[in-house]
């Protein structure tokens, strides 16, 4: 699944010469986890998941594992056999499961070799993972409280929203007759669609009601969900911003020869509406509903003296 | 003893070891191809030292902590540090190693476990470097006591000696014990030291830099400003445990802080349990709350700063300290974090009460003149103001604007 896209990410370099590439930001969602809750009507309601409610699964791992590995295949000219601090950056939203989606990811990604194998019988080495305080993130999560902000994510549910869900009074009847919910908006609609899709991955036979309207006619109106959290460009200022500045930045730094210290691959594990938010804060308006592990690539070549950016997503490995 | 029921534990450990911080002027080894692993960053043998300290830990509280990681059982936080992050996490993986159902990959037997910390900048838990302008105006007044004066006299020549030969401006029990350490991390990598340090190093400088871990909460209003964010987390989850023990509640059973030799002593030095010493690496704290009977619930200390814990008593109380008891004592030097915030600020009058008689003086005199020279000002203006009126108002004629 992920094999073919790399080598397309491969060839797609060879147009720019492999070493133009002076650094990449790599932004990635988590990997699978369990369930944020069950629904009311849920036949898997006392399905025990592994390690509990919204933990990252045993898959999820692998899934973030393989990730990093063909990360570093697909930049092996680039990303360096050595892990050092002087390289790479890592930051991860405050949530359990980016941490260890970038924990996961790093093991991949720089399994230790020579003399930085530090016990023989585990071939893995401790990398640092930064992260801050739920309540202070304006970054990842973007969970830092601006109360102007969430007026405006108020207003727009109120008003840009409310044709969307008069437009979808039917499927949202349907869905809250069959789920026992009461969904009767596009949020309620993705946390559902989050629920099914989990549980689709995980070999779950889903009753037979949602064949009509899961994953397609859900799937739509879920990303619609998550780019409402942009809908404005003052709205895209505060969320994902902050991400886009720091980005901007390092570029800049590292073009000007000031970066310290001079890293090149900083990464940053967060939510799928990061990604949403980034994306749209670049001007990419595509609707979006990045899959667990989804990732994106910001390139800064350099090409003949010439600074450029490339943006690469992975969001969808249409496996749904 | 052992089968006393243990209800929970709060640990607080230091980093592995670790290359030197940053090398003084004159340092032979300055060049940074002697330290591979790169400045102030964790060993190999750092991160087996922490990676052993977890299994020892899954060794004693084994019992206790189920197999399995869950997050509802244990929580860690570390300092925003290369070497601290990766002391936890190679700690952890000591601790966890995945049981099958945890198994994630047959080739590695290791899975990951979430470190939480926030900037070093915001930290005043356990980093404890968050600013507090009231706490720096009562260690300011503390370096210029008599008692500090008299002991820098003391340490006058050594402290000559080494600025001389180091090429470093070495003027406090601090950068004092930055030599030392950095001279110690030499010895143990087996380089050898230049010839000046055969007469201070270890016997003078080790003193000074023990003293130095004491400074930070030499008095108790030091200490309460620098860890009473950190007793009020050790207190609040103490209450959590009794709460949860009495309705029957899950509740998180450890807690683990990743941090500094400072936090160490620090920590130690609030309680009065410090002695002079440099906390080694992997040194560790041990909170251990057990109880003979559901009702007679204690708190045992321990401080682990080689192969076998050493029990500590409080001052007040018995080596099994019952939890009320231990509340009350810890409760002086406990602070919330708003309250943690509220006192921190500074002020003229907090500083009134803690600066001395001269420093008030000069203050005042400071003030005073200040005062004097903006009246002036004022009048000067004024006058001048008075002068010319006409010309205060006039504009310069602007073409995009109508008039």
């Amino acid at each position: 699944m992920y094999k073919n896209l790399f080598i397309f990410l491969v060839t797609i370099n060879l147009t720019y010469s492999d070493h133009t590439l002076k650094s990449l930001h790599i932004l990635f969602r988590h990997g699978e986890r369990s369930p944020t809750s069950s629904y009311t009507n849920d036949p898997y309601k006392n399905y025990s998941w592994p390690g509990g409610f919204d933990q990252l699964n045993n898959k999820g791992k692998s899934e973030m594992y393989e990730l990093g590995k063909n990360i570093k295949m697909a930049y092996n000219w680039f990303i360096p056999d050595y892990y050092s601090a002087n390289d790479v950056y890592v930051l991860s939203s405050y949530a359990d499961r980016c941490h260890m989606s970038a924990q996961l990811l790093l093991a991949g990604l720089f399994p230790p070799v020579g003399d930085q194998i530090w016990n023989e019988d585990l071939l893995w080495q401790p990398i640092p993972v930064r992260s801050t305080a739920r309540s202070e993130d304006n970054k990842i999560a973007i969970k830092k409280k601006c109360l102007k902000y969430d007026a405006a994510l108020k207003e727009v549910r109120a008003t840009d929203l409310k044709p969307i869900n008069e437009n979808n009074k039917e499927l949202f009847n349907y869905l809250s007759k069959h789920s026992g919910d009461d969904i009767q908006n596009i949020l309620a609609l993705e946390f559902l669609y989050n629920t099914l899709e989990i549980e689709y991955l995980n070999n779950l036979t889903l009753p037979a009601w949602t064949k009509e309207v899961f994953p397609y006619k859900m799937k739509d109106l879920a990303a619609l969900s998550l780019a409402t959290f942009t809908k404005t460009d003052f709205m895209k200022r505060v969320h994902g911003g902050a991400l886009l500045k720091e980005i901007i930045n390092n570029i800049k730094d590292k073009r000007d020869g000031v970066l310290k210290p001079n890293r090149k691959l900083f990464l940053y594990s967060g939510h799928d509406v990061t990604i949403v938010s980034l994306m749209r804060v670049l001007g990419f308006e595509e609707l979006l509903k990045p899959e667990f592990g989804a990732s994106m690539f910001i390139e800064h070549h350099n090409v003949g003296g010439i600074d450029q950016i490339k943006v690469i997503n992975r969001l969808n490995k249409n496996k749904i | 003893m052992i089968n006393f029921f243990l209800n929970y534990i709060f640990k607080v450990f230091r980093h592995g070891d670790r290359v030197i911080i940053n090398p003084y002027p004159n340092d032979p080894y300055r060049n940074n191809s002697y330290w591979p692993a790169g400045w102030g960053q964790l060993t190999n043998l750092g991160k087996l030292q922490e990676y052993n300290l977890g299994k020892w830990l899954r060794k004693r509280y084994d019992n206790f902590l189920p197999s399995n990681y869950s997050e509802k059982d244990i929580f860690i936080r570390s300092t925003d540090v290369d070497r601290t992050l990766m002391s936890a996490e190679a700690n952890l993986a000591g601790l966890y190693p995945p049981q099958p159902a945890q198994t994630w990959d047959s080739k590695i037997p290791w899975q990951p476990i979430p470190v939480h910390t926030i900037p070093v900048k915001e930290d005043y838990l356990v980093a404890m470097q968050k600013s507090c302008p009231k706490y720096d105006a009562l260690l300011d007044n503390l370096l210029k006591s008599k008692e500090f004066v008299e002991l820098n006299y003391k340490f006058r020549n050594v402290m000559n000696y080494v600025s001389r030969h180091s090429g470093a401006i070495i003027d406090s029990f601090e950068k004092l014990e930055y030599i030392y350490n950095t001279l110690f991390i030499e010895s143990i990598n087996n380089f050898t030291l230049p010839n000046w340090t055969k007469t201070v190093f270890p016997d003078q400088l080790r003193p000074a830099a023990s003293l130095s871990f004491a400074i930070a909460c030499y008095t108790r209003d030091l200490a309460r400003l620098k860890t009473g964010p950190f007793f009020n987390e050790l207190i609040q989850n103490i209450n959590n445990v009794t709460d949860g023990l009495q309705k029957k509640e899950h509740y998180r059973k450890m807690w683990l802080y990743s941090g500094h030799d400072t936090t160490i002593a620090n920590v130690l030095q609030s309680l009065n349990l410090f002695e002079y010493h440099n906390p080694p690496y992997s040194s560790t704290i041990l909170f251990e709350l057990r109880s003979k009977s559901p009702e007679g619930l204690f708190v045992n200390i321990y401080y682990k700063n080689s192969t076998q814990p050493q029990a500590m008593t409080l001052n007040g109380c018995n080596f099994d300290c019952p939890i009320d008891k231990f509340i009350n004592l810890l409760s002086p030097i406990a602070l919330t974090h708003e309250e943690w915030k509220k006192e921190c600020k500074w002020s003229f009058i907090s500083m009134i009460e803690t600066a001395d008689k001269d420093q008030v003086l000069v203050l005042s005199g400071v003030i005073l003149i200040s005062l004097v020279i903006f009246v002036i000002l004022m009048k000067i203006i004024y006058t001048k103001y008075n002068e010319k009126p006409e010309a205060v108002y006039l504009r310069l004629p602007d073409d995009d604007e109508q008039v």
